[in-house]
């Protein structure tokens, strides 16, 4: 399977949007949303670029699912990957392949990211990178899971774009990246407790502003659990003449 | 099964397969046997099958039902080994754009275990034979269709398999690469690989095929060799007449002439059968004249797949 993730994995570097979006986008949107927010930030104890570093990298990582559609089906790649489809490689390897490489590609932007932007606004992370790491790690493997399991089941890479597009936004919105879910209402708030990103985000804060690590593990766990429904969703509805 | 027609071994046998789409049936109970070093044509129109049945042997669409096997062992259980032992190359490009067409090639030899000098090796000769190694670190994007469509035949037959399926592999490309790689196929013909061929082009399956199967709306319409399929016409040539609407003959009288055998009347003209070679011509436009008919045109055809097609279905294979 190497071989395969190597190759869907170049493909994903050599594609210059995907590249931008995944680097030069997030970086961006820290920048600007850190400087727009400035004044709403006690600069003593969390700096507004502390905490969008934290929620936009969190973004990033639930984006990801995008990146692995476009891995596993885009016009582009479906073609080629019909005709690994012919040699002797066994069908799951397929799409799990499309799901690591993926994977490998988020982690390599966001550890870009962070180091740039710890270089230049001083982001520390609290001294928990590393646990903040491993949630960013266990929602971009969800991630990429939902997105080729949402190819799988509708068939086509369009389609499944524009849904998770929407799926995404509203996880970030209710998992409170941008926001507070309070700010929409109580019910929205109340709602929140359900979203990944919500459970990234608070596992995340805590770790990094109070050095309480208590909802790391129980995050990546129950992240890296629905991650392995998704791949039985992928093993139980992937077909080889999708590709077609 | 039937024996083959060659006394050489069955590489791959299929038998009654059936699929369909939704309400479509693609195929209806396809049987045919495919004998070693042997180049195999599928003849047909577009929508006859061909691709649908490519497809399952190739492992990509699962068949509703019928048997295959490989070298007489059943396909299911035996697929891996029959993948590794199978070239596919497919009707639509399927190869990387944005890599060197030396990269391509590695990448798909690489999937069948190949590797270091023996990959390197091979990769060397899959793009000699199409000839592409002057040209093996550039990009396909940068190529034209025809170099395209050679490349993704480098791509599926790099790891050199013993059968070689070409579906469709000339549609659309230029007269020059067309010839390249009916070249090609020939070349793996005197190399005794064995080739499976689709295509609705009868002059390249004229040229290439060692056996033919024709096959229509799914189903097997006639199996031999050329020659064997154009005696089923009989050996007649064919003048074809394009004349104005609402003509009415006096069919007897047409083939009262000497070597005039059959009459056809069609949408496309009047169709005279005659005996090879006679030459019935003054005749036959005297007659035509006799009986007031105005020819607009005037078309003598040989013997070929296309009126073996016409005959055996009453359409035209390009229909």
């Amino acid at each position: 399977m190497l071989p395969i993730i190597r190759r869907d994995l170049l493909n994903l570097l050599i594609n210059p949007a995907l590249l931008l979006y995944n680097t030069l986008f997030p970086f961006l949107l820290i920048v600007v949303l850190g400087a727009i927010n400035r004044d709403l930030y006690d600069s003593e104890v969390i700096t507004a670029h502390d905490y969008y570093t934290v929620a936009i990298l969190v973004f990033m990582a639930l984006n990801i699912s995008i990146i692995a559609t476009n891995s596993f089906m885009e016009r582009s790649v479906k073609r080629p990957n019909l005709r690994i489809g012919y040699a002797p490689v066994a069908e799951w390897k397929l799409y799990v392949s499309k799901v690591l490489a993926t994977f490998l590609f988020c982690m390599g932007s966001i550890l870009l990211v962070s180091a740039v932007v710890a270089r230049i606004y001083g982001v520390g992370f609290g001294g928990a990178y590393f646990a903040f790491l491993a949630l960013l790690a266990a929602l971009a493997m969800l991630a990429s899971t939902i997105g080729v399991a949402f190819c799988c089941l509708l068939r086509d890479e369009e389609s499944a774009n524009k849904i998770l597009a929407l799926v995404n936004l509203f996880l970030a919105l209710l998992g409170g990246v941008f926001f507070h879910p309070r700010t929409i209402g109580e019910t929205f708030a109340a709602a929140s407790a359900f979203s990944p990103v919500r459970w990234v985000m608070q596992a995340s804060m805590r770790a990094i502003h109070d050095n309480d690590y208590a909802m790391v593990l129980p995050a990546v766990v129950i992240m890296l659990a629905l991650g392995g429904v998704f791949l039985l969703i992928c093993r139980r509805t992937f077909r080889l003449e999708d590709y077609l | 099964m039937k024996k083959g027609v060659f006394a050489l071994k069955t590489i791959l046998s299929v038998d009654n397969l059936q699929k369909s789409y939704k309400d479509v049936k693609a195929l209806k109970g396809l049987s045919f046997d495919v004998q070693e070093k042997e180049v195999f044509c599928l003849l047909g129109p577009n929508g006859a099958g061909k691709t649908t049945t490519i497809n399952i042997l190739a492992g990509i669409l699962g068949a509703d039902s019928g048997k295959m096997a490989y070298r007489g062992k059943p396909l299911g259980k035996n697929l891996q080994h029959f993948k590794r032992n199978l070239g596919v190359v497919p009707q639509e490009l399927a190869i990387y754009e944005e890599i060197t067409a030396y990269e391509n090639v590695r990448f798909f030899g690489s999937l069948y275990g190949i590797k270091g000098e023996p990959l390197k090796q091979r990769i060397r000769t899959a793009l000699s034979r199409v000839g592409l190694l002057e040209v093996q670190h550039r990009k396909p994007r940068t190529f034209s269709g025809g170099m395209k469509r050679r490349l993704n035949i480098a791509c599926g037959v790099v790891h050199e398999p013993e059968l070689i399926i070409f579906d469709e592999p000339t549609v659309g490309i230029d007269p020059q690469s067309r010839k390249y790689i009916l070249d090609y196929i020939k070349s793996l013909k005197d190399d005794g690989i064995t080739v499976v061929y689709t295509s609705h082009y009868m002059e390249e399956v004229e040229e290439i095929a060692t056996r033919i199967v024709i096959v229509d709306h799914g189903r097997l319409i006639a199996e031999g060799t050329k020659e064997s399929l154009q005696a089923t016409i009989g050996d007649t040539d064919r003048y074809t007449v394009e004349t104005e609407d609402g003509v009415k003959l006096n069919e007897d009288r047409f083939l009262a002439l000497d070597g005039v055998t059959r009459v056809e009347e069609g949408e496309a003209g009047l169709g005279f059968l005659v005996e090879r070679d006679k030459d019935v011509l003054p005749d036959l436009v005297e007659e035509l004249s006799r009986q007031h008919v105005r020819i607009r045109s005037l078309e003598k055809e040989r013997a070929n797949l296309e009126r073996v097609f016409l005959h055996l279905t009453g359409h035209s294979l390009r229909g």
